[in-house]
């Protein structure tokens, strides 16, 4: 009896904690998600309703916003050129990335530890030490303000840990496999490009996602590297709309960019979040 | 044959990797240590060797880098209290399965994914004096004799942009600490439980010591963010960094010095300088949090 009486007092309890609990997350989760949906309904005002109305959502939408943005305010080449310059990276990246850490994972050689320290260690450099020499250098093999160099500072960078990643996954990899690929007569790369590489498939997803959200929102590299306005990826494009709207006063414009900006990185997060949380500890947790 | 055919494959498969990473990452970072070393002004061989005379004016004379390192540890300062308590409660609320959990989670992470720039210029807005999220929700609740240019005062500056960068990178490191939580076994709690532990206490005895490796984690990346602030900084306050440096922090400087003065020598010096004082403290952290590990 008192047992049982206990217990249902434990079970209030537990709810009266829990109450105020689940509050206090509510109230985050609201000042997290309002500034974002915020965005959304002002998007869609003239610049005049936003002063009048800032608050509740329009009941006139003007969608013309998002075409001024995409055309006149130049968002979509933004957009386009960070199609190109993530894409582009992305694809060397996992490529130089992942046979290079094929081979430190998988033959044993000398100097194997010298050059997978020198890669792994590059991960405490924070990008501003070198930020001038490299401005330095680009600017002496003609690589700045152009897609080039901006692609070729972002594959050089992202490296370390691109490898760091990629070498833990093929160490798991079973490689009797690839014994077999090369008793059939398989040359090392096709072994890795048929039969490895296949395998490796979580790993270059997990390195993946985290270079696309590396490069896709980068800013003081291409701040540096890019000067011309037609090069402008979109973290350019919208600070820059950011310093000229505050003279033109268009801010329905720039809203829609910042909505625009906003809507591939929603979209990989909802495709990949489990991926991504997994991604963010696994790291940390075996470290 | 088979052997030398190896070795030529361990090349082939390196060196793409080796060559890009070490031109464009490894030299410049080595090279910054060697130019620290210059009076180098301009891309013109304008370019004299002053030893450690860019090191002595940056500590000893120069009132502005003292201000944006105060303002980075203002950073530290305001973050790191903010992290932990806001942080392990939320983590610790979200582990022992409260209704939801896995859907705050997602939402909590989602604006650390956004671009810095982004959630700069939305934070511009909110702070916006006219018709700012923050001013109008002030008028709305009565409260409008509070209402401010939040960005443009240099009393509030530097504290409104502290605010977007925990509502920024708060979610990551409730993700962080959630899965050192989750790797908890259930039993230590259940063991607590029937000792009959209170809430506080089971954190207090069970969780904490059980993610102290975690939390020396946290620390450190939070060290590593706050004193490498600069994005969010340098969009929200439009790049001028605020009335009289008000929000002037040590990249946002090094920027400046660099990129709009052309002092490459005494720029990069600050380079060093920044990278040394992230170490020192990323090691002084470690230091004082030094404890046995517990294994479990």
């Amino acid at each position: 009896m008192g047992i049982k009486r206990g217990g249902s007092q434990n079970k209030l309890k537990k709810i009266l904690i829990l109450i105020p609990v689940e509050v206090i997350l509510i109230a985050y989760a609201i000042i997290v998600v309002y500034p974002m949906i915020w965005l959304i309904s002002v998007s869609l005002k003239t610049s005049y309703e936003i002063f009048t109305n800032p608050w509740l959502p329009t009941l006139k939408p003007q969608w013309q916003n998002f075409i001024d943005a995409w055309q006149r305010a130049e968002i979509g080449r933004c957009f386009f050129n960070s199609v190109i310059v993530t894409s582009i990276s992305m694809f060397f990246i996992l490529l130089i990335g992942s046979i290079a850490a094929y081979a430190l994972a998988r033959f044993v050689f000398r100097g194997r530890e010298i050059v997978h320290t020198a890669f792994i260690s590059g991960m405490m450099f924070p990008v501003f030490l070198g930020i001038v020499p490299l401005y330095l250098l680009l600017s002496r093999l003609n690589m700045l303000d152009n897609y080039f160099g901006l692609i070729t500072a972002y594959v050089a960078f992202s490296l370390s840990f691109t490898i760091f990643v990629l070498t833990g996954f093929f160490k798991t990899l079973p490689y009797e496999l690839a014994e077999a690929g090369l008793i059939d007569g398989c040359s090392h790369f096709s072994v890795f490009w048929r039969i490895m590489l296949p395998l490796a498939k979580p790993g270059l997803i997990t390195a993946g996602i985290f270079n696309f959200f590396g490069i896709w929102n980068e800013y003081p590299l291409a701040l540096v590297i890019i000067s011309s306005n037609e090069l402008r990826t979109l973290p350019l494009g919208i600070a820059n709309l950011l310093m000229v709207e505050h003279y033109e006063t268009n801010w329905g414009v720039l809203f829609a960019g910042l909505v625009i900006v906003m809507i591939p990185t929603l979209i990989v997060y909802l495709f990949f979040q489990r991926q991504i949380t997994e991604g963010l500890t696994a790291g940390a947790l075996k470290g | 044959m088979r052997k030398r055919d190896q070795q030529l494959t361990i090349i082939a498969f390196l060196a793409p990797a080796v060559i890009l990473y070490a031109i464009f990452f490894l030299f410049p970072m080595a090279q910054a240590f060697y130019i620290a070393l210059f009076r180098w002004r301009g891309l013109s061989t304008n370019k004299e060797f002053v030893g450690l005379q860019n090191f002595r004016t940056l500590l000893l004379e120069d009132p502005i880098f003292w201000k944006a390192l105060s303002h980075n540890l203002v950073f530290l300062g305001i973050s790191l209290p903010v992290v932990l308590i806001v942080g392990l409660f939320v983590s610790y609320a979200l582990s022992r399965k409260v209704w939801g959990a896995s859907m705050y989670r997602a939402v909590y992470l989602f604006p650390n994914m956004i671009s810095v720039v982004a959630v700069a210029v939305l934070w511009s807005f909110v702070y916006n004096m006219q018709f700012g999220l923050l001013n109008s929700f002030l008028k709305a609740i009565g409260l409008e004799r509070y209402a401010t240019g939040w960005l443009g005062e240099p009393s509030t500056a530097l504290p409104a942009v502290v605010v977007v960068s925990i509502w920024y990178s708060l979610g990551f490191y409730i993700v962080l600490f959630l899965a050192g939580m989750q790797s908890i076994p259930t039993s230590f709690y259940e063991a607590a439980a029937i000792d009959g532990a209170t809430h506080w206490q089971s954190f207090r005895h069970v969780t904490i010591p059980l993610l102290w490796e975690i939390l020396k984690l946290g620390v450190i990346y939070l060290v590593i963010h706050t004193l490498n602030i600069f994005g969010l900084v340098y969009v929200i306050t439009c790049g001028q960094c605020g009335p009289n440096y008000h929000t002037e922090t040590m990249l946002t400087y090094l920027y400046r010095l660099a990129f709009t003065e052309s002092n490459y020598g005494y720029a990069t010096a600050l380079g060093v300088v920044a990278f040394l004082l992230i170490l020192g403290f990323a090691l002084i952290s470690l230091r004082l949090m030094k404890r046995e590990a517990v294994e479990f």
